[in-house]
C-alpha cells in the first residue's frame, strides 16, 4: 500500500549538473520501468528545493515525471518509489529518504506503526498483557458473547436449526419409537407442565424416539425440542425418575444451552482464524486444542446448572426432585455396551460428584432422604 | 604434445540472503494481533501485507531484495468472501443438514479455480529486482487439466491407500510451473517423480509406526472414557489404568508426534529439493535446494516446545527461524543477461486491468 507523498515538481536536469550541492540525499538502486536493469542512484533534493535523480554509475542525470508514490515503511525491507513513468527508486534507508520528503511522510499512519513495532521492553510487555487479554476474553468473553448471541436468535431460526437436527438424528441414528403413544403423552404432559411454571409450554415439545443406537439416552436440542429414548424409559422404570431425567433437559432447553454451544464453536472459529490465521497453522491448532479443553469445562458447568434447576423445575410439579439421584443410579447401574459415549451419563460430571452436590441441594425430601444417606 | 587439463569452472550459485531478526519481527507481530483483535479483524489483510513485505524484503539474491506488492483492499475482499462464504455454508448446515452435503459437493469443481487463481495473484504481486512474476492461467484452457491433478488424481491416490501422493504433487509442480514465469522468461521444469517416492516411502516407514500409535492411543483413551463411568467392569479398568497412567500416555503421544514431524519433514524436504533442483528459468538461471530433513525436523520440534512453552510469546522467534533455514538453503546460479529481463506486462502498457479484480487476494496458502 503507497501513501501519497508530495509530488516532487521535475527536476530541471539541465540545471542539476552533477557536482553541485545537494541539499540532502538518499543512495539506492534505480529500474526503468518493467525492467531487471540497475543502475546505482542518488535521490537528492536540490538546493533549490527540487527531488533529482543521478545515475551514480554513468555520472548522469536519470529524467524522472510528478506523481510520485512510496511504499510504506516496514523494518529491514527496502523502500520504493515509485514514479509517475512507473520507473522505481529503492533504497533501505528509510531515515534519509524521509529526511528527503520531510514531515509529511515521517508522521504518515504507518510510518507511525513501523516506530511503534521497533524492539522494546515497553513492547515485550504489551506483548505479555496482550496474551492475558486474550485468554481472558476467551475464557470469559467468549461465553458471554455466545450467551448474548444465544439469547439474541430469533426462536424461528433456532426451531429451525432444532429440527434440521432432528430429521438427520432420525436418518442416522435414531428410529420411531416402540412405546405406547400414550405413554409419550403422559410424559409430554408433565413436561409441558413444568415448561409453564418457566412460561416455555409454547416453544417445549417432546419428541420420543428409539435411540437404536444411542441406548438410553435425552437431549435438548436448539429451539426447545426434547428428545427421549425408549431404552432411556424402559431403564429408568419409574415414570417419576424419567420425569426428573426431563427437568433436567428441560433446564438445558431454559438456558439454551445448545445454542450457546452453537454460538461458542462459531465464534472460536472466527476469533482463531483472524487472530492466529496469520500466524501458522502449528499456532491455530494449539489454539483450537486449548479450546476444546476449555469446551468441556464449559459443558460440565452446563451440566452442574442443569441439573440444580431441574430440582426447582420438579418441584414445579409437585414431584420429588430426590428421583433426579435415582434416576442417576439406576442409568449408572445399568449403563453397559449400550451406553458407551453417546450415553446420557458420558458427558456429564464424575457419578460421585452428581449425588454428592445433588444431595446438598435437595435437602430433605421423601426420595432423598432413603437414596442419599445410601452408601454406595 | 601436452595434455591439456580443464579445470571445470564452478557456476556461480548465490546463496540467498536473510537480513531480518527475530526482534525485529516480533514488533512487526504483536502490532499485527493487536490490530487486528482492535478493529475486529479488519486490519488482518494490512497485517498480512506488512508480514509478506518483512519477509520478502529482508530475503535477497545477489543484494537485491523480494517486494511484495499486494493491495490490502484486494486482500480483505478476498477475506471478505470467504467468511461469507464460510457462514452460508454454516448456516445452511444448521437449517438443512443434508442440503449443506451438496454445498460441499460444490466446493470440489470450484477447488481448482480457487488454487489457479491464488497462484496468479501471488505470482503478479511478487516481484524481484523490479520484475514481477506471471501465472498463465486461462480457464477454458487450462481448467479440465487442473481439475484432472488437482481433484481426479488427489482422489486416485486416496482410493490407492495414498500411494500415489508423490504422483499427484510432481504433476501438480508439472502444472503450476509450465504456467509460471518471472517477467517475460518462462520456467522449465523437468521434475523426476522417482525422488519423490522414495522420499514419500521413507517418510512413510518413519512415519506410520508413530500414526499407528498415535490413533490407537486416541481409541485407548476414547474406551477409556466410556468404561470409566461404568464400576461393573472394573478389573479390566485397573489393568488399563496400571498401563496407562497419563504421564505414560502424555509421553507416547509426545514421542509419536515427534517422530510423524520427522517424516513430514523427510517428504517435505525431499519434494522442495527436488522441485528447485530440476527447474530453471529461461535465460536467467535456476535455484538449488538443499533442505536437510533432519535439520529441518529438528528447528520444527524445538520451534513446537518453545511456542508452548512460551504460550505462543516465541511464535515470531520461531516463524524468523524456520524462513531463514527454508531461504538460506537455497542458491541462485544466473545464467543469462538479468538485466534484459522485462516485465510480462510492459507490453501492453497499462498497470493492472480489470481481470484481476475476480478473487484478488483469496490465498488459502497454496
Amino acid at each position: 500500500m503507497a501513501s501519497e507523498a508530495q509530488s516532487g515538481p521535475t527536476g530541471n536536469q539541465a540545471d542539476n549538473q552533477t557536482g553541485g550541492q545537494f541539499a540532502g540525499h538518499v543512495d539506492g538502486t534505480w529500474h526503468p520501468p518493467g525492467s531487471a536493469r540497475a543502475h546505482r542512484a542518488r535521490f537528492a533534493r536540490t538546493p533549490d528545493g527540487r527531488l533529482a535523480l543521478t545515475d551514480l554509475d554513468a555520472d548522469a542525470p536519470i529524467e524522472i515525471e510528478d506523481g510520485i508514490s512510496i511504499s510504506d515503511r516496514i523494518a529491514g525491507a527496502p523502500r520504493r518509489v515509485t514514479f509517475a513513468d512507473r520507473s522505481v527508486f529503492v533504497t533501505r534507508d528509510d531515515d534519509a529518504l524521509e529526511a528527503l520528503f520531510g514531515e509529511k511522510l515521517r508522521s504518515s499512519f504507518f510510518s507511525r506503526i513501523a516506530r511503534l513495532e521497533r524492539p522494546s521492553t515497553r513492547l515485550f510487555i504489551f506483548g505479555g498483557i496482550m496474551i492475558l487479554a486474550i485468554v481472558a476474553a476467551i475464557r470469559f468473553g467468549l461465553p458471554a458473547a455466545a450467551r448474548a448471541a444465544a439469547a439474541l436468535t430469533p426462536v424461528g431460526i433456532n426451531e429451525q436449526i432444532g429440527n434440521g437436527t432432528l430429521a438427520s438424528l432420525d436418518r442416522l441414528m435414531l428410529d420411531e419409537s416402540t412405546l405406547d403413544a400414550a405413554r409419550c403423552k403422559v410424559f409430554s404432559d408433565k413436561l409441558t407442565r413444568m415448561a409453564a411454571s418457566i412460561g416455555l409450554e409454547r416453544n417445549v415439545k417432546l419428541a420420543c424416539r428409539k435411540g437404536t443406537r444411542v441406548g438410553a439416552n435425552a437431549f435438548a436440542l436448539p429451539g426447545g425440542r426434547i428428545v427421549v429414548t425408549d431404552e432411556l424409559i424402559t431403564t429408568a422404570g419409574n415414570d417419576n425418575d424419567v420425569v426428573a431425567v426431563l427437568a433436567h433437559e428441560l433446564a438445558h432447553a431454559w438456558n439454551r444451552h445448545a445454542e450457546q454451544k452453537l454460538w461458542r464453536a462459531i465464534g472460536v472459529g472466527v476469533a482463531l482464524t483472524v487472530l492466529f490465521g496469520d500466524a501458522g497453522t502449528l499456532v491455530e491448532e494449539m489454539a483450537s486444542a486449548g479450546t476444546l479443553i476449555l469446551e468441556t469445562s464449559y459443558t460440565r458447568e452446563h451440566e452442574r446448572e442443569a441439573d440444580l434447576e431441574a430440582i426447582d423445575l420438579l418441584r414445579s410439579i409437585g414431584t420429588d426432585p430426590g428421583h433426579l439421584v435415582t434416576a442417576l443410579e439406576k442409568l449408572h447401574k445399568s449403563c453397559g455396551d449400550a451406553c458407551a459415549e453417546s450415553g446420557w451419563l458420558s458427558s456429564h460430571p464424575g457419578g460421585n460428584e452428581r449425588r454428592a452436590y445433588l444431595c446438598a441441594a435437595i435437602g430433605s425430601s421423601e426420595v432423598a432422604d432413603t437414596i442419599c444417606s445410601q452408601n454406595d | 604434445m601436452e595434455a591439456q587439463t580443464t579445470v571445470p569452472s564452478v557456476p556461480d550459485a548465490h546463496p540467498v540472503q536473510f537480513h531480518g531478526s527475530a526482534s525485529q519481527y516480533f514488533g512487526i507481530w504483536i502490532v499485527n494481533i493487536l490490530l487486528s483483535i482492535v478493529t475486529l479483524g479488519i486490519y488482518s489483510a494490512w497485517a498480512k501485507v506488512r508480514r509478506q513485505r518483512y519477509f520478502y524484503g529482508n530475503t535477497s539474491v545477489m543484494g537485491h531484495a523480494f517486494e511484495y506488492h499486494a493491495d490490502p483492499i484486494a486482500i480483505l475482499k478476498g477475506r471478505l468472501i470467504v467468511v461469507a462464504a464460510l457462514i452460508a455454508y454454516y448456516a445452511a448446515q444448521l437449517l438443512f443438514p443434508l442440503g449443506s452435503l451438496v454445498l460441499l459437493l460444490l466446493f470440489v469443481p470450484l477447488y481448482p479455480v480457487v488454487f489457479m487463481l491464488s497462484w496468479r495473484f501471488n505470482a503478479r504481486v511478487t516481484s524481484w529486482r523490479n520484475v514481477h512474476f506471471f501465472f498463465d492461467y486461462k480457464p477454458k484452457r487450462d481448467y479440465l487439466t487442473a481439475f484432472g491433478v488437482l481433484v481426479l488424481l488427489q482422489v486416485a491416490a486416496a482410493m490407492t491407500a495414498y500411494l500415489l501422493i508423490p504422483l499427484a504433487a510432481q504433476r501438480k509442480w508439472k502444472l503450476v510451473l509450465k504456467r509460471l514465469s518471472y517477467g517475460r522468461q518462462r520456467f522449465h521444469e523437468a521434475i523426476p517423480a522417482g525422488p519423490i517416492f522414495r522420499g514419500y516411502f521413507l517418510s512413510l516407514l518413519v512415519g506410520l509406526p508413530a500414526w499407528i500409535a498415535l490413533v490407537g492411543g486416541f481409541v485407548l483413551l476414547a474406551w477409556m472414557d466410556a468404561t470409566s463411568e461404568v464400576p461393573d467392569d472394573e478389573t479390566a479398568v485397573e489393568g488399563i489404568s496400571a498401563i496407562a497412567t497419563p504421564v505414560m500416555m502424555g509421553l507416547v503421544f509426545a514421542v509419536a508426534i515427534i517422530s510423524v514431524m520427522l517424516a513430514y519433514a523427510i517428504y517435505t524436504a525431499r519434494l522442495r529439493n527436488t522441485v528447485f533442483n530440476n527447474s530453471e528459468i529461461e535465460d536467467v538461471g535456476h535455484a538449488t535446494s538443499r533442505l536437510r530433513p533432519v535439520k529441518l525436523w529438528w528447528i520444527m520440534v524445538t520451534n513446537t516446545i518453545a511456542v508452548l512453552c512460551s504460550l505462543g510469546l516465541a511464535t515470531p522467534w520461531a516463524a524468523v527461524r524456520m524462513w531463514r533455514y527454508q531461504v538460506e538453503t537455497l542458491a541462485f546460479t544466473p545464467a543469462g543477461d538479468l538485466d534484459a529481463v522485462v516485465d510480462r506486462e510492459t507490453a501492453a502498457g497499462t498497470a493492472v486491468g480489470a481481470e484481476w479484480t475476480d478473487f484478488e487476494g483469496i490465498d488459502l496458502g497454496f
